[in-house]
């Protein structure tokens, strides 16, 4: 029987290029300039608390659907993540789509927004935004690009306010918060989040961060780091590590009041699903969504599972539904070269169909 | 060893490592102590960073620790699992043999991974809930001894007097925090649980490899099954109920423990006449409904404009043409009449909209007065 045998020159050759990488990289790492966040060049166009509303500027001369797009990302992490470097940025993807883009940066909550609930978010923030755009625009409705829990809000506004949005599409976007594959919502059941929430007030980003390194915490703690050494010669490869790094560990506070409630009525009620959802005075009822919905999920996202976008289908009031599957991660669709190719002109092309 | 067809090779193996030790101590052997390490390479790694890090930027220092963490953990465990697999394969005459060595082998990494379960979790959530203040778990008992005398001291002792209320706020302090301990030891024995059964796992993995004639082709390759059983192992049990109850309960008791502690941070900060959280988050919560309370009405001005603007440039409907003389004067009259009624009709929805002006100003003003 042949005999278990690691080769003694490949072992050798193996931990001597490990440190060749090492000695490498630390020259690399001493040299890199600082990490920007966002590349495409942008204006900021509404100012309100800590929210920042930009419109994004256009390199291309293609011509502009006139009816702009906001994008509404999620709380949880930093907006740049859609436009995080030159070659893999979904909004110079959107810009080069013909589209008109304006993202909402929602800022650094601090302690003394933590009585800011879902209501203050989605028909206070959210809708002033809209009615920027709507009124700089002259348009009656304008386009809607939520993701992930930027998409859940994006849904709920839609619902209350559907007079306002031509067209929504939804990434990677949570529905059904209790498919059988959801880790996040298992760990969430038995969390009295009340307590918490009066204990702590703000949830720190720190408290994020290591929950979601705990649904994969060998490969997000330990081998991703090995892997970065293989990278460490490669000064370009080196800098993109650290771009992803940089946002990943990049995490606002969220305030108390709407984690509270998201986690609540989303996580542990599944109120989409369960019906008898509030937003403020407002019911929100899917039914209403009845502009056109197209809705993006990835395959292998062990975030926001496929079948917790998926469940939208059924939910919604519109007849013009269509979704689009991505093979990838919950990142990977924006950040890998194939979404790029494929994800942003999908969306325009789709858009420029609906006017 | 000698009887081992294959010995040859892991001689060679042993005396690479030996050789590799041996040229870094000679070139180093005045700046270090001559003491074996446990794991060359991993040694050979230390003292490299000790002598590059001289030339390092203080800011590439806290990720290039954490890349030899790495590398010391991935070439610690490549060693060790090189140890079992030498160890198992001398001694084997056949398959079970082999897997019954194997087995008792990597006994000693069970033991070894148990020892080093990860306190991360505990670590992360309780710096969290630290955020530069004193941890609550400062006031946690590290040992059960020392809960035991703590709960005889304080619980057993009835609160009397003035400061009664305090003394059974800190006796419920000392209740919570026993209560953490007892939740904190269940989550970290489900952790010790999953280290446990990835090794089970990636013995397994091992031995059907070897069944199959299949070779580790490095020692990456080796660290990379094992995190594929730690991970297939992870995700399944943390899906489970008892590993969900296990978190919910740490979880829980660690706010409720940080909840009572920030009443009497609370309390002290108040007896020195300082602001305390708690004032605070009266005050934010009051000042965050006004500004709901003002949006609203902002919007609502604004829709009321909009109405007054409309009424305003609303153009009076044009008169129908008069056939007769007698026609045309009760037409005219008709008109004035409506425009009449018109006008009217837009001065009383003014004075309105301005009383309720008025109203909702004084309203906000005597709101005001009283708080």
């Amino acid at each position: 029987m042949e005999a278990f045998k690691l080769n003694p020159d490949k072992t050798t050759e193996e931990i001597q290029q490990f440190n060749s990488n090492l000695a490498k990289g630390l020259k690399n790492l001493s040299e890199l300039d600082e990490i920007e966040s966002g590349v495409t060049p942008k204006e900021a166009v509404y100012h309100e608390d800590k929210l920042v509303l930009y419109r994004y500027k256009s390199a291309s001369n293609k011509a502009k659907n006139s009816v702009p797009l906001l994008i509404v990302y999620a709380l949880v992490n930093r907006p740049y993540m859609t436009d995080i470097q030159e070659d893999r940025s979904t909004v110079k993807g959107l810009l080069d789509a013909g589209q008109d883009v304006y993202l909402i940066d929602w800022g650094y909550p601090d302690q003394a927004d933590k009585f800011l609930d879902l209501d203050d978010y989605i028909n206070g923030y959210i809708d002033r935004c809209v009615d920027v755009i709507r009124k700089q625009h002259g348009q009656e409705k304008i386009n809607l690009l939520g993701i992930c829990q930027g998409g859940t809000f994006s849904l709920c506004y839609s619902a209350m306010h559907p007079e306002k949005v031509a067209n929504l599409i939804t990434m990677v976007t949570p529905v059904d918060f209790k498919t059988p594959d959801n880790m996040l919502s298992r760990w969430l059941q038995n969390v009295d989040v009340d307590q918490m929430v009066d204990a702590l007030g703000n949830l720190s980003g720190e408290f994020l961060n290591q929950t979601f390194l705990s649904l994969k915490p060998m490969r997000l703690t330990g081998q991703k780091y090995l892997d970065m050494v293989d990278i460490l010669a490669n000064e370009k490869q080196v800098k993109n590590f650290m771009r992803m790094e940089k946002w990943i560990f990049d995490s606002p506070d969220q305030a108390g009041q709407a984690y509270r409630e998201f986690c609540k009525n989303f996580f542990q009620q599944n109120r989409f699903i369960e019906g008898d959802l509030r937003i403020g005075e407002q019911t929100v009822d899917l039914k209403n969504v009845t502009m056109p919905v197209l809705n993006i999920y990835a395959t292998l996202d062990h975030l926001v599972p496929p079948d917790a976008s998926k469940a939208l289908k059924k939910l919604v009031g519109t007849k013009d539904y269509r979704e689009i599957e991505f093979p990838g991660g919950h990142i990977g669709i924006y950040v890998s070269g194939r979404a790029q190719k494929e994800i942003p002109p999908a969306i325009g092309k789709w858009l420029d169909a609906r006017p | 060893m000698q009887n081992s067809p294959y010995s040859s090779l892991f001689d060679q193996w042993q005396n690479y490592q030996k050789s590799y030790m041996d040229t870094w101590q000679s070139m180093t052997a005045n700046a270090m102590p001559t003491m074996q390490p446990a794991n060359p390479w991993s040694a050979a790694m230390e003292n490299w960073w000790k002598a590059a890090s001289n030339n390092a930027q203080p800011q590439t220092n806290d990720i290039f620790s954490m890349l030899l963490d790495q590398g010391k953990t991935f070439f610690d465990l490549s060693s060790q699992l090189n140890t079992t697999l030498v160890d198992a394969f001398n001694t084997q005459d056949s398959a079970d043999d082999f897997e019954n060595m194997v087995s008792k082998s990597f006994e000693g990494l069970k033991d070894t991974l148990s020892a080093s379960a990860s306190t991360a979790p505990m670590e992360f959530l309780e710096r969290m809930v630290g955020q530069g203040w004193s941890s609550s778990t400062d006031f946690v008992p590290k040992s059960i001894e020392q809960l035991q005398s703590l709960s005889e001291k304080m619980i057993s002792m009835p609160g009397v007097g003035l400061s009664r209320e305090k003394q059974e706020r800190f006796q419920r302090l000392a209740i919570l925090a026993a209560n953490y301990n007892k939740a904190t030891g269940e989550y970290l024995k489900a952790h010790n649980d999953i280290s446990t059964q990835s090794v089970d796992l990636l013995q397994q993995r091992f031995v059907e490899m070897y069944k199959r004639k299949e070779q580790p082709e490095s020692c990456r390759a080796i660290y990379d099954i094992w995190v594929d059983c730690y991970e297939e192992v992870y995700a399944e049990e943390v899906m489970k109920p008892d590993y969900n109850s296990a978190y919910g309960d740490m979880v829980n008791a660690l706010m409720a423990l940080t909840k009572a502690h920030r009443e009497i941070q609370d309390e002290t900060l108040e007896t020195l006449g300082m602001p305390s959280r708690r004032e605070m988050d009266t005050l934010l919560q009051r000042f965050q409904q006004e500004r709901r309370e003002k949006s609203k009405m902002r919007a609502e001005i604004e829709t009321l404009k909009a109405q007054v603007e409309a009424l305003a440039n609303a153009k009076p409907a044009p008169a129908a043409k008069a056939k007769t003389p007698a026609a045309k004067t009760r037409t005219t009259k008709a008109t004035a009449a409506k425009s009449n009624t018109s006008a009217a009709k837009a001065t009383a929805k003014r004075r309105t909209t301005t009383r309720k002006k008025t109203t909702t100003v004084s309203k906000s003003t005597s709101a005001k007065a009283a708080k």
